[in-house]
């Protein structure tokens, strides 16, 4: 299982899962001083270095709204962030948290020639991008991953499944399926 | 240096398998290193194994292709593995083989071809994807071979049969095999149908084979045939995509098909734009709103891919409309706009959509491509051997001792039937290790008579895991002969055989590997005898499971006859093994939810429940087959059987609660008890805020009264009642039916005069029940869960009951209740008491019972002594004489509590203290002792307040006879025994001396 969506959406979805975490756009923006001045930083930026480099400008703000805590849990887990378009692996799932990513990912996966015809599903499950949302989107998103992996035939259930969970949580789920 | 060391040691078993490799790698051939992993693999877990499995392909496929011959067979042999991730690996690995060696299809297809069959979808998904890719490195294969062989041939028919097969799949009940059918068939059609110059072609696909690369002349693989398949398969393609049920995700994998075939093959344009105008105008109903959104996005996207090609010059204008339509800007759609037009191209394949195939002949782009530039290896080889070498290069990694077993059994047969005796050539050895052999054999079979037939049956059943080929094989030409003999044919042949084998699998003693299921699921037909073997599985303990999910399997893919099997399980619902029953149970619960079965299992539930009207319980209960009544009556077992079904139904469905209270009603009252019994769980599962339940409360059906009390018990049992719930008692109680025993269930949820107001009629009831409604209101239920909020505290309860107005209740009731409050000690404790006395004492006028309660509460608590003098003295200045029977138990409690209570007695005006000494004469003497005793200071202090007049009270009956015996002298001993009694019987026939005179209530 994999899910794309900005870097903030914390790894905390995912335990006990095989996932991977994305992003999709040419950069990795994180909230900054105001919503107009986000910090942006290109794919090859450790997490590490953006760590140091948040420290640097403002601890305080970073501590108090979390992104140093999500940095230093990321920078455990892996270097930096991975692009999805860049990633040639093979997932049976795609998990995004905005429709914009959704798109993209998309877009990438249609753009790429067919091969092993091997099926993915891509989910989107809007949450808004703030530190709140995307605790409450984890747990929802890491309830669906769970349900999906107790199922006997994920393809079979997946429609009802994810019928089951829109209606529960009260938010539209768009749902696709492309193939490598 | 400790650490290093440690972490050496430790690295080094971490990585010991790893290494041991390398090691002897440098010693051992590649063969033995196979050879040593593939003993690895037998013994350990899925997981290794498949590491371990993935290193054998990788050095038999690409390090050393020479040995993938002479291993083949020991991979292929985890086709059977209990992991489904194992088998999924064999027909990767069959894959990657075929495309190495294609001349390994010869001998892998049948593997293919069993595991497209195999029992769990994800296998058969994984086979469906592999044969995308087989079908055309066999036809590319076939197209290079210049002479067919008739294993070749053979190979290719299997590979036909296997693509008719997954194009049937876009029929499968399974949502994920459609799509994977969906894929495979859009892989077909690119295949089949040729490429041309304005043809999107992946770069990794530019090397496949399609129709264009197909020579017109080849001796065996006919391009018109193809081509009429491929354009077969686009006919399905479209025509699954108007179905008005398509699933969600089935339609989007079918809108990125048509996309894919329009791009690479351009000549589909036209019908795979008209597709999409005809989806977009009739969207399925059956989809979800969000569902819908997910669609028009691919749509968007699709139509968006399709405007990009150069070849959708024709249709700009309809896809535009459509982009327009699903919310695309006119300048975005401009942007897609391919620029520059290729007339020419378009003229090159209408030939082809119109069906004119002949032109392309002539047509010079399409003149047969040059002969492919790979060679097979094996085919350069292949000439020089002959054809009893190849033959024997082809059995011997074949044999075995199973093998060898089956051909002798085999010939044994042939050689038994002179006419086909013939059969026995050389060429039959090779026939008979390969498909056919299980065909020819199963034909001639069914040519004899039944001997010959039962020996071949046995010999199946001896080792039905390996002989399923045969056994299946069987089973159908059984079936053909008689379709052959139509209409006048007879099934008994056939009935005869599956019954054989079904049963035969019955009696083996291990089942996991779905024989069963797969044989029946397999079965053109199931028959009688076949169906009442499967029943019979379904009531062994021990395969129950596997008998009702292959029941289950049955009623959902054979729908002509799905109701006769469906009433087999609803038939099982009331077995008399609970194993069998609530197996049945589940499964029927699950097939509850499909709409089509819904009817039928609610129709049978009820028409059980229903049988509860009757006077006896009918003999379909007793496995009788008609419903005739026998003379039995009703017992609490068969009061359980008519309701199982009904009962497991209930919490999924509510609004059945109303036939069970319609058939309540009417029960009889053994049957109304047995029904009070069982109904607990599922009542609870519906839970209070079930609107049926709720609307059962509000119109309580007369005679059910008792049902909807049982329901507000169970429901209110384990939590305090909500609001909503309390509100439709209360109108009940009101409005329709005024029992207050409905209140009972509810009491913590209405008001404190409500409450009040009920008490006389609640202390009324039956001790048990008035004990119950005690233990709500004082919170002392013996069950688990949030103490719920009474409205009254224990002190306003016992103060409510001695305000009881006595022409409400009859006072033995109340002196009940409130021996239920003294009851419990640990509510009613010393403060509590005392300041339920300094309440009730401050009442005008003095509720009766309050000198009873004094008493009982100073019995309980001696400390409380000090309080009950200055209630005592209080009660005095409320002139306590006028209240007769207060009065009467004021005296007695100075008589228990003298000395202390002497200088009270002092108080009271001397004609009250005449009185008391009429009462009890016993304690004159002692209180003029008592005066008498008094210190010169003593006396300064308080003597000085004992007038004249109440000395002479004290002094003057000093002459009078003995008072004649008053019968509540006998009372003091009772009350020590009975105080201490918390026995209910006993109080309930017991009553407080000073109350003697209400015994005549």
């Amino acid at each position: 299982m994999s899910c794309v969506s900005h870097v903030s959406l914390s790894l905390h979805s995912k335990r006990g899962f095989d996932v991977r975490s994305f992003g999709t756009g040419t950069h990795v923006k994180l909230p900054g001083p105001a919503p107009d001045k986000p910090n942006i930083y290109d794919f090859k930026t450790t997490y590490e270095q953006m760590y140091n480099d948040l420290v640097r400008k403002d601890k305080e703000l970073y501590t108090q709204n979390g992104i140093l805590h999500m940095l230093d849990r990321n920078k455990r887990i892996k270097t930096r962030p991975e692009r999805f378009q860049s990633c040639k692996e093979q997932f049976d799932l795609v998990i995004t948290c905005e429709e914009r990513v959704y798109d993209q990912v998309l877009e990438d996966l249609n753009s790429r020639e067919q091969e092993s015809l091997q099926p993915v599903h891509v989910i989107n499950v809007d949450i808004q991008d703030n530190h709140e949302e995307a605790t409450l989107g984890a747990f929802l998103i890491c309830e669906l991953c769970q349900c999906i992996q107790h199922t006997d035939d994920m393809e079979n259930e997946m429609d009802e499944l994810l019928q089951e969970f829109e209606e529960k949580s009260q938010r539209p789920f768009l749902h696709t399926v492309c193939f490598y | 240096m400790a650490s290093d060391v440690r972490e050496q040691a430790h690295g080094s078993v971490a990585s010991q398998l790893h290494s041991s490799e390398e090691d002897r790698a440098f010693d051992m051939t590649t063969s033995e290193k196979v050879v040593e992993l593939l003993n690895q693999a037998a013994l350990i877990s899925t997981e290794e194994k498949l590491i371990v499995l993935k290193q054998v392909q990788e050095l038999i496929i690409n390090k050393d292709p020479s040995l993938l011959d002479n291993f083949l067979d020991e991979i292929i042999a985890f086709q059977t593995d209990k992991s489904i991730e194992v088998r999924k690996f064999v027909i990767g690995f069959i894959e990657e083989a075929c495309k190495r060696d294609c001349e390994l299809l010869l001998r892998l297809i049948a593997n293919l071809n069993m595991l497209m069959r195999d029992e769990s979808v994800n296998v058969v998904k994984k086979a469906i994807l592999t044969l995308s890719q087989l079908y055309k490195v066999a036809l590319q294969w076939l197209v290079r071979t210049k002479s067919v062989s008739d294993m070749q041939e053979a190979c290719w028919d299997m590979v036909t049969q296997l693509k008719e097969d997954v194009l049937a799949l876009l029929d499968s009940d399974n949502d994920g095999v459609r799509t994977y059918a969906i894929k495979f068939t859009e892989s077909l059609i690119i295949t089949l149908s040729p490429r041309t110059p304005d043809s999107d072609t992946p770069k990794k696909q530019e090397g496949d084979i399609s129709l264009d690369k197909i020579p017109k002349d080849h001796t065996y693989i006919r391009y018109d045939t193809l081509c009429d398949e491929g354009k077969l398969a686009l006919e399905q393609l479209l025509k699954f995509m108007v179905h008005p049920a398509i699933s969600s995700i089935n339609l989007t994998a079918a809108l990125g098909s048509l996309a894919t075939l329009a791009r690479q093959r351009p000549m589909f344009m036209s019908e795979v734009v008209q597709a999409y105008e005809t989806l977009h105008a009739n969207l399925p109903p059956t989809l979800a709103k969000s569902q819908v959104s997910s669609v028009r996005k691919n749509l968007k996207l699709h139509l968006v891919s399709v405007l990009k090609h150069p070849s959708s010059v024709d249709f700009q204008g309809q896809i535009s409309t459509l982009l327009l339509d699903l919310g695309m800007s006119q300048s975005e759609i401009s942007r897609c706009t391919p620029a520059t037009v290729q007339p020419r191209k378009r003229l090159h394949h209408e030939p082809y959509v119109e069906g004119k195939r002949t032109k392309m002949v002539e047509d010079d782009d399409d003149k047969e491509e040059p002969a492919p530039v790979v060679t097979p290896k094996s085919s350069s080889t292949a000439g020089t051997q002959s054809s009893i070498d190849l033959t024997a290069e082809f059995l011997l990694p074949l044999l075995n001792p199973e093998n060898v077993a089956n051909l002798v059994f085999c010939f044994w047969v042939l050689a038994t039937s002179a006419t086909i005796s013939v059969l026995l050539s050389p060429q039959l050895g090779v026939l008979i290790f390969s498909q056919v052999r299980v065909k020819l054999l199963a034909r001639l079979v069914t040519q004899f008579e039944g001997g010959k037939k039962n020996d071949l049956l046995q010999f199946i059943l001896e080792d039905m895991r390996g002989r399923s080929e045969l056994a299946f094989s069987l089973l159908f030409h059984e079936y053909n002969e008689y379709l052959g003999q139509q209409p006048s044919g007879s099934l008994d042949s056939y009935e005869h055989c599956l019954f054989t084998l079904l049963s035969g699998l019955q009696e083996k003693p291990e089942q996991r590997d779905g024989l069963f299921t797969k044989l029946v699921l397999e079965a053109p037909v199931i028959t009688d005898s076949a169906l009442e073997v499967i029943q019979r599985y379904c009531e062994d303990e021990s395969r129950v499971y596997l008998g009702m999910s292959t029941l289950k399997e049955l009623i959902l893919k054979r729908p002509s006859r799905q109701y006769q099997y469906l009433n087999v399980l609803l038939n099982l619902s009331s077995h008399e093994k609970e194993k069998v029953r609530s197996t049945a149970l589940s499964f029927i619960k699950r097939m509850y939810e499909k709409e089509h079965l819904k009817d039928c299992i609610e129709k049978f539930a009820l028409t059980y429940m229903q049988f509860l009207v009757h006077p006896n319980p009918p003999s379909l209960l007793f496995g009788a087959g008609e419903d005739t009544e026998v003379a039995a009556s009703w017992t609490e077992e068969t009061v359980r059987q008519c309701l199982y079904l009904y009962l497991s139904l209930l919490p999924i469905n509510h609004c059945l609660v109303h036939e069970l209270a319609a058939v309540y009603t009417e029960a009889i009252a053994d049957i109304k008890r047995s029904v009070l019994r069982v109904i607990e769980q599922p009542i609870r599962g519906m839970g209070m805020s079930s609107p049926d339940l709720l609307l059962l409360v509000e119109y309580c059906p007369k005679g059910a009264e008792t049902l909807v009390t049982r329901c507000l018990h169970i429901l209110t049992d384990k939590v305090p009642p909500s609001p909503e719930l309390v509100e439709r008692v209360r109108d009940l109680y009101h409005k329709r039916v005024p029992d207050v025993r409905f209140l009972i269930p509810v009491i913590n949820g209405l008001e404190k005069n409500e409450v009040i107001q009920a008490l006389p009629k609640l202390i009324k009831l039956n001790p048990i029940v008035v004990k119950e409604v005690f233990n709500r209101l004082l919170g002392t239920q013996h069950s688990e869960g949030s103490p719920s909020m009474s409205p009254l505290t224990p002190g306003e309860l016992l103060i409510a009951l001695h305000n009881i107005d006595s022409s409400k209740c009859d006072m033995k009731s109340i002196i009940k209740a409130t021996n239920l409050c003294f009851g419990e000690k640990n509510v009613y404790t010393s403060e509590v008491l005392a300041v339920v006395m300094q309440q009730l004492m401050e009442q005008t006028p003095l509720p009766i019972l309050l000198m009873r309660t004094v008493i009982q509460s100073l019995t309980m608590y001696p400390r409380l002594a000090g309080f009950v003098m200055n209630i005592l003295a209080r009660l005095i200045h409320k002139q306590v004489w006028k209240y007769p029977k207060v009065w009467e138990g004021f005296v007695k409690c100075c008589q228990r509590t003298k000395p202390q209570s002497y200088n009270v007695l002092l108080q009271l005006p001397p004609p009250q203290l005449a009185s008391v000494f009429e009462r009890c004469p016993e304690m004159r003497e002692p209180l003029l002792q008592h005066v008498h005793a008094f210190t010169p200071h003593q006396v300064h202090s308080i003597q000085a307040h004992i007038p004249a007049s109440v000395m002479a009270v004290l002094e003057a009956n000093s002459r009078k006879p003995e008072p004649e015996p008053q019968p509540e002298l006998h009372h003091p001993e009772i009350i020590e025994e009975r105080e201490v009694c918390c026995d209910e019987a006993e109080v309930a026939t017991d009553l407080f001396f000073c109350f003697v005179m209400y015994i005549r209530v």
